[in-house]
């Protein structure tokens, strides 16, 4: 028997939500670097989770390919960032940072 | 040459001014002062010999038609259309109009070479010169009214832009809007007048509307005891009012000095007042078919030449005088109008165009002569006969025809309108076409005293403004400058109009075709029985030379004015023009002023407090409340999108159930709306099983006809149509087996046939086969059993007894959450909208 | 084979849901970071029960090895920071979007959880290197290219960010009383 997709949906719904509530819980930037990480990840399960059920293509795969190569540029400009939020605020927490505010 | 080809020319007259004024104002401040002139004047000057061919070409009654284009298409009501074409129309009325407007404005163009030569402006002066002649081709060779007005607006954007001329001069500016106010209280009059034309005629060509005025004849209007005719000839008299500058809206054009003088000649002489009279003469069918309108005229405009003649003679510069002598000798004009003497008054308006240009260029060359600025003092003139010969002798030729001494234009002209007011004063019958025309005499002999004392008055201030400049000894030092031959030319070709105009009305071999062809063109009205005698003439020449000797006797070797003393205070009444500006200050400026300013603090004070500063607060209070959440900081924001994916969410799948009921075409339907995640099943009938979605869910949209087998058995809804409310929603009833009574308001209030009166109770129930109705009424008393899907009458009033269906509709979201409901439908059959009527079913049974 | 692989996707699932919540769950950057592998690994290992065979090795390469390697570096170069506690103001905002997103997440479970897909028959060398390569270069080709760019850019970016001194330095270094901390 294999393995439902719904549990894999479900599951890649729940690490997402993890992903989400510590992006937005935690304060400290590299956590939350981490925690869209999570949010990518999830995503990429669905999609090679949909590709499995529809198995005559690899589009699935190579979408999940592209995703972690963004993933990658993504953590590299963003830790850059926080390189350069840690030289401005002599701190990683990001509610220090609010000079868009109204 | 055939019609299409000499139709040409009317365009060509009409165009050559324009693209003079297109070539003057667009490139004039690139090209040299001798090119602007030569373009100017060569321009009228090209109109002039156009519509001299043209006019040349027609003859009596003829015309003279160029087509141009399909120019507006008013859609009236009843699918008609009112074509308005660009066609322009050459009859002897409107060609003795157009060289008369070319010929002076010619002239005058020419005058202003000389005149404005140290002017800095002189190409926008020569532009907007011939724009303004432009204008009054248009107005006068228009074929119908919309085009005349386009001229008639054009008439006055340009007086507005010559009067205010040197608009650096605030007075100037004043008068300038002054007279563009004044010209658009009667452009109001014309438009209304246009409308009700267009409404009642259903056309606005000049020769179709006065082919059509018996319409206005019969035609009165609602809650006013007037004929069409008399409103639109009232109306129409008020555009001329203020066009032609008569009382009570005459106050601008004496303000109109303000031009340059070559400006005012045009706008007295040949342009701009003249367009009312001319207006007049077009529409005369018009005019003539109502007596009370023609009674006003001629009291106004005897009013007017009284009035102004005497408020002229006390004025004491030469511009002034010769303005408020154009708004009398208008007067004269509108005076011949008002007895029906169309033509008489067209003559006046030809001798006086000459006259008066002479006039005012005669004036404009004096103070050319002295350097006077804005206006020439009468007391600073004098003895200027020797120095400027050929001005004083044309000038004297100009006031002896104004004065209407014998055997000059003004005389011949003045005399028509003498005798046609001397023949309604004398109590003469007259009839235009087969229309007898009724003034009362006493508004003859009123109009003929006035104008009799004006034509004193007329003789006595030409002369005395004669006398005043040219003779006697200087009051000036100044030593008067040589004037120009392109100053003087204009005058003596003007002095000899001036008496020659006036032979072309006399009967003689071979010139009669003139007053021939101009009589032709209106409709004059024209005493029954012969008429004439040669009392007016005498009078009207006693008149002149009673006034011509008074100024004699008066200025004759005088320094100074003897009249402010003479007269005392009156005198400086008529210098004030009767106080009449002032009287308009107080009467229609001050309040308007008034309202104006309570408007603004109520603006400014009520409705910027409520409408403007409240929004405001309430904005910004908003605007506070939100920038409050945009903290910058990323949690906070990260919420809000959580919020907003959230409720976008929520939107797509929240239960929902709506479903609508049709009617239509004798079955009834249900319709599914498409909502996103929402998917339906329908049972119709009840049984469980589902007609729509038996193998699960089916998303919308969906349409499910329900057909009479889906009806529950035994149960039934009345649907009652009363005749008078309409067929379309019917009153539906529950039945039961106890009986019901149907009230009147149920049944409608016309449900008793003829004859039935007091309460007649209709009482239903349910049978088992159908439902049973029991009634009360004279012709068909009993009871009668009414089956499902049928109909039966009761009175007027129809029954239908409809089955009922109960239908089970589920929706499911996309969370899966069933809601259910049930819909009881009664099915109307074809009995919605019928109107077959049923024959009325014997007692017992309607089967 | 299909029980072990449910066993395994059970193991996987219980393993990647603990671990996410452990990264965000941690206090300190660094044990995140540990968290975060093994949550990468046990997707690792969820890939292979979908027969994604290669995307299990770049997961493993890429993720645990590249870019979580990075993480460690920049960890180790800030200073291992905690995070201050949750002060009162803070806690309403963060239960808020805590609730909004469990439920959302939950009803997303609930809604999507009911899609049935059967899993289809595996053709031969499904996921496999050979099968993803022809894809990448045959199929989406230009998307791979344009990968390259996107990491350049990326690798620009970084440069600029990381390199270039911030106004406020800017401005301290012009003014030099100004107030060093």
């Amino acid at each position: 028997m294999d393995i439902e997709i719904s549990s894999y949906i479900v599951l890649g719904a729940l690490l997402f939500g993890i992903g989400a509530i510590g992006f937005l819980v935690r304060r400290n930037f590299l956590i939350q670097l981490m925690s869209v990480e999570l949010m990518l990840n999830s995503v990429n399960l669905l999609l090679v989770g949909f590709n499995r059920a529809h198995a005559s293509s690899h589009d699935g795969q190579v979408f999940t390919f592209v995703v972690i190569a963004i993933a990658a540029a993504e953590a590299a400009l963003g830790l850059a960032l926080a390189i350069a939020y840690y030289r401005f605020k002599n701190s990683a927490e990001t509610d220090l940072g609010d000079l868009l505010r109204h | 040459m055939g019609d299409s080809t000499l139709s040409i020319l009317l365009l060509l007259t009409v165009l050559s001014p324009l693209a003079g004024a297109i070539v003057s104002g667009a490139f004039g401040s690139k090209l040299p002062r001798t090119a602007i002139s030569a373009v100017a004047v060569g321009s009228i000057t090209l109109s002039f010999v156009f519509a001299a061919i043209a006019y040349a070409a027609i003859g009596a009654g003829e015309a003279l038609v160029y087509e141009g284009y399909r120019w507006i298409t008013i859609p009236l009501s009843g699918g008609r259309e009112v074509p308005i074409e660009f066609a322009l129309r050459m009859d002897a009325l409107s060609g003795m109009m157009t060289v008369m407007v070319t010929g002076i404005a010619a002239l005058i163009h020419l005058f202003s070479t000389g005149y404005m030569s140290e002017e800095r402006s002189y190409a926008r002066y020569f532009a907007h010169l011939n724009f303004f002649t432009f204008s009054m081709l248009i107005l006068v060779l228009a074929s119908n009214l919309p085009l005349l007005f386009v001229g008639w607006e054009g008439v006055g954007l340009a007086s507005y832009l010559l009067i205010g001329f040197w608009h650096s001069n605030l007075a100037y500016e004043a008068a300038a809007r002054k007279a563009f106010i004044m010209n658009r209280i009667g452009d109001l009059a014309v438009l209304v007048a246009i409308f009700i034309i267009v409404q009642t005629a259903g056309t606005l060509d000049f020769t179709e509307i006065n082919a059509s005025v018996a319409l206005f004849d019969a035609a009165a209007i609602d809650g006013l005891s007037m004929t069409k005719a008399t409103l639109l000839a009232l109306l129409l008299f008020w555009g001329c009012t203020a066009k032609s500058a008569q009382i009570p809206l005459f106050t601008w054009l004496p303000d109109a000095m303000a031009g340059p003088t070559p400006v005012s000649a045009l706008i007295h002489a040949a342009t701009m007042v003249t367009s009312g009279v001319y207006l007049a003469a077009r529409m005369s069918p018009v005019f003539v078919s109502s007596s009370t309108a023609l009674t006003v005229i001629l009291l106004v405009g005897a009013l007017t030449a009284l009035v102004a003649g005497l408020v002229a003679v006390s004025q004491n510069q030469m511009k002034k005088v010769l303005a408020f002598s154009t708004v009398s000798q208008l007067g004269f004009m509108f005076a011949a109008i008002g007895v029906g003497a169309f033509s008489a008054a067209l003559f006046h308006v030809l001798t006086h165009a000459f006259f008066k240009a002479l006039l005012f260029l005669g004036s404009g060359a004096v103070m050319y002569a002295v350097g006077a600025d804005g206006d020439a003092h009468l007391d600073q003139l004098g003895g200027l006969r020797k120095k400027l010969t050929v001005t004083a002798i044309s000038f004297l030729i100009g006031v002896v025809a104004l004065a209407g001494i014998p055997l000059t234009a003004g005389f011949f002209s003045k005399d028509q309108i003498l005798h046609a007011v001397f023949g309604v004063a004398s109590g003469e019958a007259l009839a235009a076409g087969d229309r007898a025309i009724e003034i009362p005499g006493w508004a003859g002999v009123a109009a003929l005293t006035m104008l009799l004392i004006a034509a004193i008055a007329t003789a006595f201030y030409a002369f005395k403004l004669y006398l005043r400049t040219f003779e006697g000894e200087p009051r000036s030092e100044v030593e008067p400058k040589a004037v120009g031959r392109s100053m003087t030319l204009p005058l003596v070709v003007l002095a000899v109009g001036s008496i020659a105009a006036g032979y072309l009305w006399l009967p003689v071999e071979g010139m009669e075709y003139f007053a021939e062809s101009l009589r032709a063109s209106v409709l004059d009205a024209l005493p029954v029985e012969g008429g004439g005698g040669m009392l007016a003439m005498i009078l009207g020449t006693a008149a002149a030379l009673l006034g011509l000797g008074i100024a004699f006797g008066m200025y004759r070797g005088a320094t100074e004015d003897p009249l402010p003393n003479k007269l005392g205070k009156a005198n400086e009444l008529l210098m004030a023009n009767l106080g009449i500006d002032t009287l308009y200050r107080r009467v229609f400026i001050a309040p308007f002023g008034a309202i104006s300013r309570f408007v603004r603090s109520f603006d400014r004070e009520t409705v910027d407090a409520l409408f403007v500063a409240i929004p405001a607060l309430v904005a910004r209070g908003g605007a506070w409340a939100v920038t409050r959440l945009q903290s910058g900081v990323v949690h906070a924001q990260g919420t809000l999108i959580a919020v907003g994916v959230l409720l976008l969410f929520g939107f797509y799948f929240y239960p929902r159930l709506s479903y609508e009921v049709i009617h239509e075409g004798g079955s009834s339907a249900i319709l599914l709306p498409e909502s996103y995640g929402t998917r339906y099943r329908v049972d119709l009938d009840g049984d469980g099983r589902y007609e729509l979605g038996a193998e699960g869910f089916e998303s919308g949209p969906q349409r499910i006809q329900i057909a009479n087998a889906h009806a529950v058995e035994g149960e039934y809804r009345l649907l009652i149509y009363p005749a008078d409310r309409g067929a379309d929603e019917p009153i539906e009833i529950a039945l039961s087996g106890s009986p019901t009574m149907l009230t009147e308001r149920q049944l409608g209030s016309h449900y008793l046939p003829k004859g039935a009166r007091g309460s007649r109770p209709v009482v239903v129930y349910q049978s088992e086969e159908g439902v049973r109705i029991r009634t009360n009424l004279p012709d068909e008393d009993g009871e009668r059993t009414l089956l499902p899907g049928r109909q039966t009458l009761i009175g007027t009033t129809r029954l239908y007894l409809a089955p009922l269906a109960r239908v089970r509709i589920e929706a499911e979201n996309a969370f899966g959450h069933v809601t259910t409901e049930t819909a009881e439908i009664a099915l109307r059959g074809r009995s919605a909208g019928s109107r077959r009527v049923i024959p009325l079913p014997s007692a017992g049974g309607a089967r | 084979m299909s029980a072990s692989f449910s066993l395994l996707f059970s193991f996987a699932a219980v393993l990647a849901l603990a671990s996410g919540l452990g990264t965000i769950a941690a206090r300190r950057p660094l044990r995140a970071a540990m968290f975060l592998l093994v949550h990468l690994g046990s997707l690792a290992l969820l890939y292979l029960t979908l027969s994604a065979q290669f995307l299990a090795a770049i997961q493993v390469l890429v993720y645990a090895g590249a870019i979580l390697v990075l993480f460690v570096f920049v960890i180790m170069m800030i200073g291992p920071g905690y995070d201050r506690p949750t002060s009162f103001r803070a806690l309403f905002p963060k239960t808020l979007s805590t609730v909004l997103i469990l439920s959302l997440a939950l009803s997303m479970a609930a809604i999507l959880g009911r899609v049935d897909l059967p899993m289809s028959e595996l053709p031969e060398g499904f996921g496999g290197v050979k099968a993803i390569g022809l894809a990448l270069y045959r199929v989406a080709t230009v998307p791979f290219e344009l990968i390259a760019m996107v990491l350049t850019v990326a690798v620009l970016g970084v440069l600029g960010i990381a390199r270039k001194k911030t106004a406020i330095e800017l401005s301290r270094e012009a003014a030099p009383q100004g107030g060093e901390e």
